[in-house]
């Protein structure tokens, strides 16, 4: 067989690839996964949220009481905040100058303060759970019987809340020790 | 060797066999810049807990064809079915080119592109021309089995490409 005709030769004759891969280039990329993947779970959060307070607004609206009237001006306030400190820290991104490793170190910075840091944009919408169920429960308080139908609801509520502690208490502690070895290979 | 010396010296060593075998999973440009970009990061983190125990050879094109077939099954609802080595043997397949090197290229690309993970994954190895022990611990599979799958791939290729010989 001709060497030119021979498939391994062929195979390995293949024009080369005209972008080259640099540890830089996938770095920004999987920088890229953890802004988006942090956005994305904000965004997921205040829209549940704001969610939950239209369904209590519309189901409850005329046993509103005036807690529960500052419940639901605090979870948008809240939500606001969470928006506004979510599009600065977008802008700050973009401005900075810093590429490649430096700049994925920052990244990874930012999402393990936003994991050990989750009260603050998951706060709205464990709040807006809350409120209807508050409510619930402080409408039934006289009937023990009726409130029991609030526990598993409840229960499911409680258990969510600490597995999503305890998941993002360990993915800030595997970030941590990328960050560690990173901090490591700039010195 | 800490792990970005590891990796610098994998990608400055395999790293055209990375694009080849890349091209050897998606042959839509953009996607498989995607692609490389996920067996070379993917590669870079696998280092920290690469230990010595095999080739940086081998633990390389393990990550890179683990990655790969990753990608594929992702990708696969939009893909064509794919058939084995076996199924290649025994059906007719195409006229083989009388052609310059890029289509032979593009017919051998074709090849590749129908075959299931596990045959590719044989294949592209047996193109850059490892040895059936190297190809068989890094597709995890005995070196019975290897040396089968590469006598296969040894006929079909000679069948497919037997016409380009008679041109050559």
């Amino acid at each position: 067989m001709p060497e030119e005709r021979d498939p391994g030769r062929v195979w390995r004759g293949q024009p080369e690839e005209r972008i080259a891969m640099t540890l830089e280039m996938f770095m920004n990329r999987r920088r890229r996964e953890l802004a988006s993947k942090t956005r994305l779970e904000i965004l997921v959060s205040i829209g549940a949220a704001l969610f939950f307070v239209t369904v209590m607004w519309w189901s409850f609206r005329d046993a509103l009481g005036p807690i529960q009237r500052i419940g639901v001006a605090a979870v948008v306030a809240w939500v606001g905040v969470t928006l506004w400190w979510m599009l600065r820290r977008g802008r700050g991104r973009e401005d900075a100058a810093s590429a490649g490793v430096e700049f994925y170190y920052k990244e990874l910075e930012r999402r393990r303060d936003h994991l050990r840091n989750s009260w603050l944009w998951l706060g709205p919408l464990v709040l807006a759970i809350l409120l209807p169920l508050l409510t619930f429960i402080g409408r039934e308080l006289p009937d023990v019987r009726r409130l029991k139908n609030a526990a598993p609801f409840t229960v499911l509520l409680v258990v969510w809340v600490v597995v999503g502690v305890w998941s993002r208490r360990k993915q800030a502690r595997e970030l941590q020790r990328e960050i560690d070895e990173l901090a490591e290979l700039r010195r | 060797m800490g792990r970005d010396e590891l990796y610098a010296a994998a990608a400055r060593e395999y790293g055209r066999a990375l694009d080849r075998l890349a091209a050897g999973y998606e042959t839509d440009a953009e996607k498989r810049l995607d692609l490389r970009q996920e067996i070379h990061f993917q590669l870079w983190r696998s280092l920290e807990n690469f230990d010595g125990r095999c080739a940086l050879k081998t633990w390389t094109f393990r990550v890179a064809h683990n990655t790969a077939v990753s990608h594929v099954t992702r990708e696969r609802r939009r893909r064509a079915v794919f058939v084995s080595l076996e199924e290649v043997e025994t059906a007719a397949g195409p006229e083989a080119p009388d052609i310059d090197q890029a289509r032979a290229l593009a017919h051998l690309s074709e090849l590749i592109l129908q075959l299931k993970p596990l045959d590719r994954q044989i294949m592209l190895l047996y193109l850059e021309e490892m040895s059936t022990a190297e190809i068989a611990e890094i597709t995890g599979i005995s070196a019975g089995n290897a040396g089968m799958k590469i006598h296969r791939i040894k006929t079909i290729l000679g069948q497919r490409f037997a016409k380009e010989r008679n041109h050559a």
